[in-house]
């Protein structure tokens, strides 16, 4: 592969979110020309020395909080029992066949709320391994921003290229970067956006 | 009228009236008000909530649904006195009733339940009528949650031999988006009813399911031990030098004959290799499957076992009885 000459500081330094941003957006392109390259060097050139966004640090939910919006997903009446909510229709319905996590623990409740109610406070824009597009792939289902697609305009070929771009960094046959596990939960992403009605 | 077009619509003036406990000249009342504004929210269509078995006559036939319309428009236009309410509240008999008509359509409409990996599926045209709705009504409804995240392959829907299943949440979430969006009230009422009866019904369902299926099994166990644990087309048995995997066929295919599925009478051994040779022949797995089938194949690709298994088969077949009928 070929490489572009740079010196050793060069190499070394840190590109900040705005560029790394844009060099995904640059990525998913179906064509990079001369014109493409040199729009993102301007880019490059206007935002290398802006400030990061200060972190805003989310308010966390209380245990109280999450129980409620969990309740209230399932439609639970005044009475609001873990008895109560193992007992209710929908809720029974929904989590069929699901490994059901423990209610005697926080994090039970943290897992219900990401599966059926949203993102916690916090985890709206995560990274490290499993995050894709700021989703953490192994605790939310986000089909659409996991591929940078609108699902009101995407259509069949824009769901294939976001899927095979992902699966160049993904797939287990590419020795660095592969993983079979996030290549799984990736395949599963597609084959359910792409599902005809 | 055909008999066919009398499918569904078991349900008598008579029997509507006894079972929503009011009398026939209220339900006659109902009925007219029902045909009486076609703009407001309660409607009651010809082929869908009923026929007419003497249109001359007015009279009508019911489908459960027809039946469960009625019966929320009851509810919600005839309110009871304090005391009514009461026993009502205490009692919860006629949301028993409601309740019933609901699980009974479900219970006619799941034929096609199955089971994959901890999860009960069932076929979309049995969904599109546990929900009431139509197939073209059901796919927008599948559209918008998919754009909504919420429809996940192999956990609110799966694709197989080129049939869309729908699992029990896949079911409820729909059910859920169609109660709210649908402009029918007596539609919104019925998914609702769906969503607060269906897991009961359903689960009732797939045990009875899951327990069938075990039967199938242990039938299966009992054929390979009946048949020497050796094929019958083939005479091969599973050696420590030839590890042949052994099948037992089911000689009317399960799924199209569910009624002999667990008969012992109805399973002859295998050996997978010829099973699925069988099956190809027979033009796939999905394809239903008789004995004469299983006869015609031997004849034509293992002549020489013939007349031993074409004995073997008939024997079979006479034990099951005449099966013409059952398709």
């Amino acid at each position: 592969m070929a490489t572009i000459a740079t010196d050793a500081t060069v190499s070394t330094a840190k590109l900040n979110s705005f560029i790394q941003a844009e060099l995904r957006r640059v990525l998913c392109l179906q064509e990079i020309n001369q014109e493409i390259l040199e729009e993102f060097a301007r880019f490059v050139i206007a935002n290398h020395k802006k400030k990061e966004p200060k972190p805003v640090k989310a308010k966390a939910m209380k245990p109280a909080e999450i129980k409620a919006a969990i309740f209230d997903y399932f439609g639970v009446g005044d009475k609001r029992t873990v008895t109560i909510l193992r007992k209710n229709s929908r809720f029974l319905m929904e989590t069929e066949g699901m490994d059901l996590p423990s209610l005697a623990s926080a994090e039970g409740w943290k897992t219900l709320y990401r599966e059926f109610v949203g993102y916690l406070p916090g985890e709206e824009f995560q990274t490290g391994y499993g995050c894709i597009n700021g989703v953490n792939i192994f605790q939310y289902f986000r089909p659409w921003r996991v591929f940078g697609l609108d699902p009101a305009t995407a259509t069949n070929q824009d769901k294939k290229d976001a899927y095979y771009q992902l699966s160049k960094t993904y797939h287990p046959d590419n020795k660095e970067t592969g993983d079979a596990k996030i290549f799984d939960l990736i395949k599963n992403m597609y084959t359910s956006i792409s599902a005809e009605a | 009228m055909s008999k066919a077009a009398y499918t569904g619509f078991s349900l008598t003036e008579q029997a509507v009236a006894k079972c929503l406990e009011i009398s026939k000249a209220e339900l006659d009342e109902i009925v007219v008000h029902f045909d009486s504004d076609p703009d407001d929210q309660w409607e009651l269509v010809e082929g869908e909530h009923f026929i007419f078995v003497n249109k001359g006559l007015g009279e009508r036939a019911f489908s459960l649904r027809g039946a469960h319309a009625i019966a929320e428009y009851i509810r919600a236009a005839k309110p009871g006195s304090f005391w009514e309410n009461f026993l009502e509240f205490v009692t919860r008999h006629k949301t028993r009733i409601r309740e019933s008509l609901v699980a009974t359509h479900i219970v006619q409409n799941s034929s096609s339940l199955i089971l994959r990996s901890k999860r009960h599926f069932l076929s979309k045209p049995d969904t599109t009528k546990i929900l009431g709705t139509s197939p073209a009504r059901l796919n927008r409804s599948f559209q918008e949650m998919q754009a909504a995240s919420m429809m996940r392959q192999g956990v609110d829907f799966l694709d197989e031999d080129g049939k869309r299943f729908y699992s029990i949440r896949g079911v409820s979430r729909l059910a859920e988006d169609l109660g709210n969006k649908l402009t029918s009230k007596e539609r919104q009422l019925w998914c609702q009813a769906v969503k607060i009866t269906g897991n009961k019904t359903i689960t009732m369902l797939a045990s009875a399911e899951d327990q069938r299926q075990e039967r199938i099994k242990r039938a299966c166990e009992l054929a390979k031990k009946r048949d020497g644990k050796k094929c019958m087309i083939t005479e091969r048995k599973r050696t420590k030098d030839d590890k042949i995997a052994l099948v037992a066929h089911h000689l009317y295919s399960k799924q199209h004959y569910r009624h002999l599925a667990e008969s012992v009478d109805n399973l002859i051994t295998l050996c997978a290799e010829v099973h699925e040779q069988f099956h190809g022949w027979n033009g796939g797995y999905a394809k239903p499957c008789t004995p004469d089938d299983l006869i015609r194949f031997v004849q034509q690709v293992y002549p020489q076992r013939s007349g031993q298994v074409t004995m073997m088969i008939e024997n079979a077949k006479r034990r099951l009885g005449d099966q013409s009928a059952s398709v």
